[in-house]
């Protein structure tokens, strides 16, 4: 398990983090979530051992990363933002080169770049040279070098910024169903969507500062917003508003003649509000759903929008 | 050790990236240098110059030497290598003024006669400021003449005695005598001869090889040098590019240490440079007929020439905080060094106050190095390669100082 204890860096006069804390545990995805300038490149600098902290811990498995660098390099991997690798070479090329660096024998780098050559659907592509590929195949191999070691923790840093939607749904699948099993993840992002879909617990970073975290659920239980359901059909004002719904978890939000909004604490009760317009002979077209998302949530907690960065 | 020759094999693979790059810089060189080359002259029948032209103004009339060296420079045999004018002075200097010849030689009044008495006497040169290298050649050829003059005089300085009190008493010398010097030169010539021998040898020798090529290799060898100078200054640009790139972190996030990474670095760009040496010198040979006797000594030389080269860049981008700077002062120094250690102009040919900086240029080293080695002068070859060897050793002390320096602000 990764413990991060109260963080705490400056540069200059700017303090870049403010004290963060969270732990992340094996076989986990944790996102860290937040626009320009919150402090997450920084707080993955200083847990990926490239700067050093002004305070604050670290430990894995009971041991400090900092007093043990070399050790700690060895059990992560990285996936930065930016493409870093040679695009003269070919994709085996890098992944043999970052292979051996990492200390793996010929043969077990040969392995590993002919499985995650494949597993990255790379591997028609083997003998390209990487400037040949497009946006998302250097995207892929970008992660595949992030994992040639096999490590322990992952580092992914906005892992598919520009690139296509398609691309984008292909690398997340490959992060759930390949590798989320084997490793403990932390995952930057700026798409919600992907925070939503991947991560099982998330961190709301702003300023320097978490200032949310645990799963989606919980973050979405501490923001109190209320599902709500528009219904579209024929009604009548004093047939809807003379109904009983049962519990103090509705409330009737908005009514014109051919919609009503209702607001609902639990999602639960909505079959009983539609088994209820039924029996009053209520006619229902369509029912739409908005649940509260991580972007109100977001937009709660740091008063920012997280597209706008 | 491993990880070194990986991550230089890596970067070896990387440098063939772009060859229209590559052949670019190895045309430059070949075409730049055998435009010099047939400028001087080197395209001629056996690759000779053209002839040198030189006006010739003897006052000394009637004098017997003076007679016999101008005959002698405008013979038969000399025309084909010395075009000679033999003119007044007002003339010569009008020809020297209008470019028309590369120098003037000025026997003055008395001439044979002060010879002949012992007594000092001079020949005037005057050169042709607007040229460099014909000059010179007229200045050792009478260097050569003086030399030959006082040998001639120190050895026959007996019969000269004869023809001297001859032309004194304005006499004919009698038959005896005539045959007692006629004897007398021939058993000098005879004992001569052994002691000449090896050193006519010699001189036909190198006159063979040299011939035509001294040119070729001055050129060829500068000019080449001066690219492959771009090219290291360029491959070791990449690597402060990637200082501000996340893939050097990425490396060191590996177990790839700072001095292993550097080491890497250069041993890639040595090899590739060398790589280059070795089509360049192919080509000196194919084209320019460039030899030499020691395979060993060329591959020796030019390892050293590259690492000397990729030190000189690894210096650079020691200095460097940017790639801006780098690129700046790689410019610069490419500029310089090939400027004062003669790979554009020819040392001689500089400012006599620039020309003793030669020797902080490390061009200069190389392209004398390959000079040396094609002209057989192996004494000066060693010295050098000795040179390059040392500034080598240091550059390659004080570069690895300052870059690795650079490095470990990079990552922790």
């Amino acid at each position: 398990m990764l413990t991060v204890e109260n963080i705490k860096k400056s540069f200059g006069t700017v303090q870049a983090l403010k004290g963060i804390s969270f732990e992340v545990n094996k076989g986990e995805i944790f996102g860290l979530l937040g626009p320009n300038g919150a402090g997450k490149t920084t707080a993955l600098s200083i847990l990926t051992s490239l700067i050093d902290p002004d305070s604050g811990s670290v430990f894995y498995d009971g041991e400090n990363i900092f007093s043990h660098p070399a050790w700690w390099r060895k059990k992560i991997g990285v996936v930065p933002q930016e493409i870093a690798f040679y695009e003269e070479l070919t994709a085996r090329d890098n992944l043999l080169l970052w292979g051996a660096l990492y200390g793996l024998s010929d043969k077990e780098a040969r392995e590993r770049a002919g499985y995650l050559l494949q597993l990255m659907g790379l591997g028609s592509k083997e003998k390209a040279k990487v400037s040949e590929f497009s946006g998302g195949m250097k995207r892929r191999l970008n992660i595949a070098l992030g994992i040639v070691h096999k490590p322990e923790v992952l580092f992914l840093d906005e892992p598919t910024v520009g690139i296509d939607v398609q691309a984008r749904v292909n690398i997340r699948e490959l992060l759930r169903n390949f590798i989320h099993e084997e490793m403990a993840i932390i995952y930057t992002t700026h798409q919600l969507e992907e925070a939503e879909e991947l991560c099982d617990r998330l961190a709301i970073m702003d300023e320097g500062e978490i200032r949310a975290q645990g799963t989606l659920k919980e973050l979405i239980a501490q923001l109190g917003e209320e599902t709500e359901v528009e219904f579209t059909g024929d009604f009548e004002e004093e047939t809807v508003r003379s109904l009983e719904f049962g519990t103090t978890n509705v409330r009737l939000s908005r009514f014109s003649g051919d919609s009503i909004l209702l607001e609902v604490k639990e999602e639960e009760i909505i079959p009983d509000i539609v088994e209820l317009f039924m029996k009053n002979d209520v006619t229902i077209n369509t029912m739409d759903i908005k649940r509260p998302n991580l972007e109100t949530l977001f937009l709660k907690l740091t008063g920012k929008n997280l597209r706008e960065g | 050790m491993r990880k070194i020759v990986r991550l230089a094999i890596s970067d070896y693979k990387r440098r063939w990236n772009k060859p229209v790059l590559i052949l670019l810089y190895i045309f430059t060189p070949v075409v730049l240098s055998l435009i010099m080359w047939l400028a001087f002259g080197g395209a001629g029948k056996n690759h000779d110059f053209a002839p040198l032209r030189i006006a010739v103004v003897n006052k000394d009339k009637d004098g017997l030497l003076s007679e016999f060296m101008v005959n002698a420079l405008n013979n038969e045999k000399t025309k084909k290598h010395i075009k000679t004018f033999i003119v007044t002075e007002e003339k010569a200097r009008e020809m020297i003024n209008h470019r028309k010849v590369s120098g003037i030689i000025i026997f003055p009044e008395g001439f044979s006669k002060d010879i002949l008495n012992e007594k000092k006497t001079e020949i005037t040169l005057i050169k042709n400021p607007t040229e460099t290298i014909y000059p010179l050649i007229a200045e050792t050829g009478l260097d050569l003449v003086k030399d030959g003059t006082n040998y001639f005089l120190a050895i026959f300085h007996d019969e000269i005695g004869v023809i001297r009190q001859a032309v004194e008493k304005d006499e004919k010398i009698n038959s005896v005598t005539l045959t007692s010097m006629y004897n007398n030169i021939g058993d000098k010539i005879t004992r001569l001869t052994p002691l000449f021998t090896d050193k006519k040898i010699v001189v036909e020798d190198i006159k063979k090889k040299k011939k035509g090529t001294s040119l070729a290799i001055y050129f060829f060898a500068g000019m080449s040098f001066f690219f492959m100078f771009f090219i290291s200054n360029a491959i070791l640009l990449d690597m402060v590019k990637e200082r501000n790139k996340f893939i050097i972190k990425r490396l060191f996030l590996s177990e790839l240490k700072k001095k292993e990474y550097y080491f890497a670095r250069l041993v890639s760009t040595v090899v590739f440079i060398f790589t280059i040496e070795l089509v360049l010198a192919v080509t000196g040979r194919l084209l320019f007929g460039i030899k030499v006797d020691s395979l060993f000594w060329l591959f020796a030389a030019l390892v050293i020439s590259a690492l000397l080269l990729s030190l000189c860049s690894a210096f650079i981008m020691g200095i460097s905080r940017n790639e801006k700077q780098a690129h700046n002062y790689g410019m610069i120094f490419v500029f310089l060094f090939a400027i004062l250690g003669g790979s554009l102009i020819p040392v001689s040919a500089l400012p006599a106050a620039v020309r003793g900086l030669s020797v902080i240029s490390p061009l200069y080293y190389m392209t004398e190095s390959m000079i040396s080695l094609s002209t057989h002068d192996m004494d000066r070859f060693f010295q050098v390669l000795k040179i390059a060897t040392i500034i080598a050793a240091g550059l390659f002390v004080i570069s690895w100082f300052l870059n690795i320096k650079k490095l470990k602000k990079i990552v922790r």
